[in-house]
C-alpha cells in the first residue's frame, strides 16, 4: 500500500491534465450532454465510461456527492436525477443527458440552509459529516414524495445511507421532525451553492 | 473502466442485430447497476455497450392473460407502486421491496435483475414460486421458458447469442391464495440476502382448525439457481395444531438444499436457517388464513 498523503489539490491538478491530454480526436469522438444541474443548464462532453460522480465533481466542482464504495452500498454519492435517489458511483453521466440533477450543493439557499439541513444542525446528525450530503439527498427525496411515512417506513429508506460515525438516532430524528413540513417542492433546486472549479 | 461505444437502438430488431455484429464484444445496458459495477471491476470490458432505453415501451406492464406482462425494462421502484402488479402478484411485490436499496430500485430494472443471474437476488426466488415464465427475442422471432428454466448457474441464463429478454409473464395469484417471501440477511439490513424463501398456498378451515392444503416452496440464494422443494404434496393437508409435521416439513426442506460455505455463513449455519425460514414462512401463511 501506498503510504503517500492523498493530496487533493494534485488529484485535481491531476484529473485536468488528463483531461487536456485527450486528443482533439478522442474529444470529437466524445458525447456531450446537456443537463440541468441544481437549476443550471450545463453541457458537458465526457467519455461513455465517465461515471456521473466524476462529471459533477471534476468538471462541475460539486464536491458533495463522493465516491466512497464505488459499488452501491454506502450512499455517499447520492444525488437527485429526475425526482429519484441515484448511486452516482454506478450512474455514466452519459445516461443523464437531458436529465435534472439535484445535489447537496442546490439545497440551501444562498447561506440559508435547507430546513432539513437546519435540522441536521440542530440534531447533531453528524459528526465528520462525510455521509452528511448523502444522507440529506435520501432525506429530501423521501419526506419530498412519501406522505406522512413512519419510522419504519424510514428507516427502510434510509438503509442504504451508512455513516462510520454511527449519527444514525440523531439522523433519524432530524428526518422524522421534517416530516410536517416538507413538501414536494423540496425536489426543486433553491437558490443554490453553485461552486465552480477555478478557471 | 476501459471506455466503450454506446449504442442507442430503437427496435428490439435494431437492438439484436447489433449483439449479433458484436458478438462476444458487446453487452447489452439496462440500468446498469450491476453492469457498471462489473465494469469498474474489469469482469466485463465490452467494446460496445447495447443500451435499452430508448426502446419504446419496452418497461410497460400489460395484463396478459391470467396475468401480467411486465416489460423487461420496468424499474424496480415502479413495479413495487404499480397498483396492478400489488394485487395481482403481492409475493413479487414483497420481494422487490428487498432489493438491495432505494437507489439500487430506482435505476434497476427486472430484466436486468433476471439476466445478470445472481443466485443471492430476490426477485427469481419469489418468480419461480409463481411459476413466471420469460419472453426472449431475436428480433424476428420469440420463445418463452419458465423462469425456473431460464437461471442456469452463476451470471448465467438461457438466453442465446443474439437474444434478449423482453417481457416477465406473471400468472394472477389466484383469490385466496396466501404467499409470503422472507429473506434473511447474515451481515447488515442492506447486504445481500444469505437465504431468500417464497412460498404460496391456500389454507382452508377456521381458526383454530386451520390446514395448508397446497403449499410450493422456493429457496433461494443457497446453491446456483433457486430449488423448488419437492415432496410437500405427501404433507398435505397439514393442520395448523400438527406440530410433528410442521417439523417434518422443515425438514424436508432443510434436506433438499445444498448450501455450501462462504462469506454469507457456513453450508450448516445456512440450512438450518432455511429451516428457521421455512417454520415461519408457514405460521405466516396460517395467520394469513385466519385473517377474514
Ligand atoms: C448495492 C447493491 C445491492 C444489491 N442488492 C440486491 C439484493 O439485495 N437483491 C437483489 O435481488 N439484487 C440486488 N442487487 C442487484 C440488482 O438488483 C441488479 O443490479 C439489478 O436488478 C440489475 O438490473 P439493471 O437494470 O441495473 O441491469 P444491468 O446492470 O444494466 O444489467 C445486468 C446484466 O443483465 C444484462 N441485461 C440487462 N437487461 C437485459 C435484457 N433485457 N436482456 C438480456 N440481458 C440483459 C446486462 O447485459 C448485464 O449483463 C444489488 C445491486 C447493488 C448495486
Ligand atoms: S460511493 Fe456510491 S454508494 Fe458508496
Ligand atoms: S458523520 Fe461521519 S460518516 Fe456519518
Amino acid at each position: 500500500m501506498s503510504t503517500a498523503q492523498f493530496d487533493p489539490a494534485r488529484y485535481k491538478a491531476e484529473q485536468r491534465q488528463s483531461w487536456n491530454a485527450a486528443s482533439q480526436h478522442e474529444r470529437d469522438r466524445m458525447p456531450e450532454i446537456r443537463l440541468t444541474v441544481n437549476g443550471r443548464q450545463e453541457r458537458l462532453t465526457v467519455k461513455n465510461s465517465t461515471l456521473l460522480v466524476n462529471a459533477l465533481r471534476d468538471q462541475l466542482g460539486l464536491t458533495g456527492a463522493r465516491e466512497a464504495c464505488g459499488v452501491g452500498i454506502c450512499g455517499a454519492c447520492t444525488v437527485i436525477v429526475n425526482r429519484r435517489t441515484v448511486s452516482s458511483c454506478l450512474s455514466l453521466a452519459v445516461l443523464a443527458d437531458g436529465a435534472e440533477v439535484l445535489t447537496v450543493e442546490g439545497l440551501s439557499d444562498g447561506d440559508r440552509l435547507h430546513p432539513l439541513q437546519q435540522a441536521f444542525l440542530e440534531a447533531g446528525a453528524f459528526q465528520c459529516g462525510y455521509c452528511t450530503p448523502g444522507f440529506l439527498m435520501s432525506g429530501v427525496a423521501l419526506l419530498a414524495t412519501a406522505e406522512d411515512p413512519s419510522e419504519e417506513e424510514v428507516r427502510h429508506f434510509l438503509v442504504g445511507n451508512l455513516c462510520r460515525c454511527t449519527s444514525y438516532q440523531e439522523i433519524l430524528s432530524a428526518v422524522m421532525k421534517m416530516k410536517e413540513q416538507a413538501s414536494p417542492d423540496w425536489l426543486q433546486p433553491r437558490g443554490g451553492l453553485s461552486a465552480r472549479p477555478p478557471a | 473502466m476501459r471506455d466503450f461505444e454506446l449504442l442507442y437502438p430503437a427496435t428490439i430488431a435494431e437492438a439484436c442485430q447489433a449483439l449479433r455484429r458484436h458478438g462476444e464484444g458487446a453487452r447489452l445496458l439496462a440500468g446498469g447497476t450491476s453492469l457498471v459495477q462489473f465494469l469498474k471491476e474489469g469482469m466485463y470490458v465490452p467494446e460496445v455497450l447495447v443500451a435499452l432505453q430508448r426502446i419504446p415501451a419496452l418497461d410497460a406492464v400489460v395484463a396478459a392473460d391470467g396475468g401480467l406482462r411486465i416489460g423487461a425494462m420496468a424499474r424496480l421502484t415502479d413495479l413495487e407502486r404499480h397498483a396492478a402488479l400489488r394485487q395481482a402478484a403481492p409475493l413479487l411485490r414483497a420481494a422487490l421491496h428487498l432489493v438491495g436499496n432505494v437507489r439500487v430500485r430506482n435505476v434497476a430494472t427486472l430484466g436486468g435483475n433476471l439476466c445478470h443471474a445472481d443466485p443471492h437476488a430476490d426477485p427469481p426466488t419469489a418468480l419461480v414460486a409463481l411459476r413466471a415464465e420469460v419472453v426472449l427475442g431475436d428480433g424476428a422471432q420469440s420463445r418463452q421458458l419458465p423462469v425456473a428454466e431460464f437461471l442456469l448457474d452463476y451470471y448465467e441464463t438461457a438466453l442465446r447469442p443474439g437474444e434478449l429478454l423482453q417481457g416477465i409473464i406473471v400468472p394472477r395469484q389466484e383469490r385466496g391464495q396466501v404467499s409470503v417471501y422472507r429473506r434473511f440477511t447474515a451481515v447488515s439490513e442492506e447486504d445481500w440476502p444469505c437465504v431468500t424463501l417464497a412460498a404460496v398456498g391456500s389454507v382452508r378451515g377456521r381458526a383454530p382448525n386451520l390446514a395448508c392444503a397446497a403449499l410450493r416452496l422456493v429457496v433461494g440464494a443457497l446453491e446456483p439457481r433457486p430449488r423448488l422443494i419437492a415432496g410437500i404434496d405427501e404433507l398435505l393437508p397439514l393442520e395448523a395444531g400438527d406440530a410433528a409435521r410442521r417439523e417434518t416439513l422443515a425438514e424436508t426442506v432443510m434436506a433438499q438444499l445444498a448450501p455450501v460455505d462462504d462469506l454469507l455463513g457456513s453450508a450448516w449455519y445456512k440450512r438450518q436457517i432455511a429451516g428457521v425460514l421455512a417454520r415461519e414462512a408457514l405460521a405466516d401463511l396460517f395467520q394469513q388464513g385466519a385473517a377474514p
